[in-house]
């Protein structure tokens, strides 16, 4: 990904500076992603609620859901995050799916097709092992 | 020292018809709003911090066009980790302004740590090209017209006085406005007929 030339590849040093320079390419006809851990997604609330979701900037969160199902997987800071996850976007109105049995083409089709038509951001939780 | 909403108006004097703007939310906005309104402004009206982040993301993806972002100190120290992303990035195209009032003016001007700590030093440390602090309307304006002999990303802290313009008004535009003919102008600047 790094490496590939259609790719604009910039390791911002936070979720909200990820979302901020990500939400660029909505302006100039190209279609903005973020990779971050849900364990981020605090440092995104305040961008996603007075600016994305007010200009309605489309940009597509890639989020890697660490605590899944809360105690006892995974280390204690993720067990709240991991829980509330669903929560926090459900709260914030936003579409989100959860990469699974459906595959990443169907997940990935119907979670665009949810944002492009509220032209909102939207979230593709990603458990851990479910791409290896 | 000079007054904010003068250094504003000198900075829009450099800002050429297709060079894109972005402005913090609060005052800054407001005054950019009140001085020029203009197609290729972006008014970031909520969102403190953000401004720099959205500016970086454009300047890389339009590095032929002129990109200047217009914050303030706390808005600036606020996301600081955003100066070395931009000093790492290398945008050349980009010209950031921090417009230094040491002070949270548009909420009560409760001082800030900007009056201990010098911005120009970090971003100097952060790796910008070029990195000047102007005191007054003159070295501003040498600053402004220094960025055309090299490339950015620069850097230019100004302190400015603590002036608040009483009755200016909030940014009539709605945020999805903003949105669109942002994004429309450009679009239109990157046509063919649009260089």
């Amino acid at each position: 990904m790094v490496k590939d030339p259609d790719i604009t590849y910039v390791p911002a040093v936070r979720e909200d500076v990820a979302l901020g320079v990500a939400s660029a390419a909505y302006f100039t006809g190209r279609k903005g992603a973020v990779i971050m851990q849900n364990s981020g997604i605090g440092n995104i609330v305040n961008p996603l609620t007075s600016f994305s979701l007010i200009y309605k900037i489309p940009v597509l969160l890639i989020v890697g859901w660490r605590g899944y199902g809360g105690p006892p997987n995974d280390a204690p800071e993720h067990w709240i995050m991991g829980v509330k996850t669903p929560e926090i976007l459900d709260m914030l109105d936003m579409p989100y799916e959860l990469l699974g049995s459906k595959g990443l083409e169907s997940s990935l089709d119907q979670l665009t097709a949810r944002m492009e038509k509220q032209s909102v951001p939207g979230a593709l939780l990603v458990r851990a092992g479910t791409l290896v | 020292m000079i007054d904010r909403y003068e250094a504003i108006e000198r900075v829009l004097g450099h800002v050429g018809e297709r060079d894109l703007l972005v402005s913090t939310t609060g005052m800054i906005s407001r005054e950019v709003f009140a001085s020029n309104d203009r197609q290729g402004n972006f008014y970031m009206i909520g969102s403190m911090g953000l401004a720099s982040s959205l500016a970086l993301g454009l300047a890389l993806l339009q590095p032929q066009r002129p990109v200047f972002v217009l914050e303030g100190d706390g808005s600036a120290m606020m996301s600081l980790g955003t100066l070395p992303l931009i000093g790492a990035e290398v945008p050349r195209n980009l010209v950031h302004v921090i417009l230094d009032n040491e002070a949270y003016e548009t909420t009560g001007s409760q001082p800030s740590i900007s009056s201990k700590v010098s911005l120009a030093s970090i971003g100097k440390a952060s790796g910008y090209s070029t990195v000047q602090q102007a005191e007054d309307g003159h070295t501003l304006n040498e600053a402004l017209l220094a960025r055309g002999r090299e490339p950015g990303p620069h850097l230019i802290v100004v302190k400015v006085g603590i002036a608040p313009v009483v009755g200016i008004s909030r940014v009539s535009h709605t945020p999805e406005e903003i949105r669109d003919r942002f994004r429309d102008r450009i679009l239109a600047l990157r046509a063919p007929d649009g260089q």
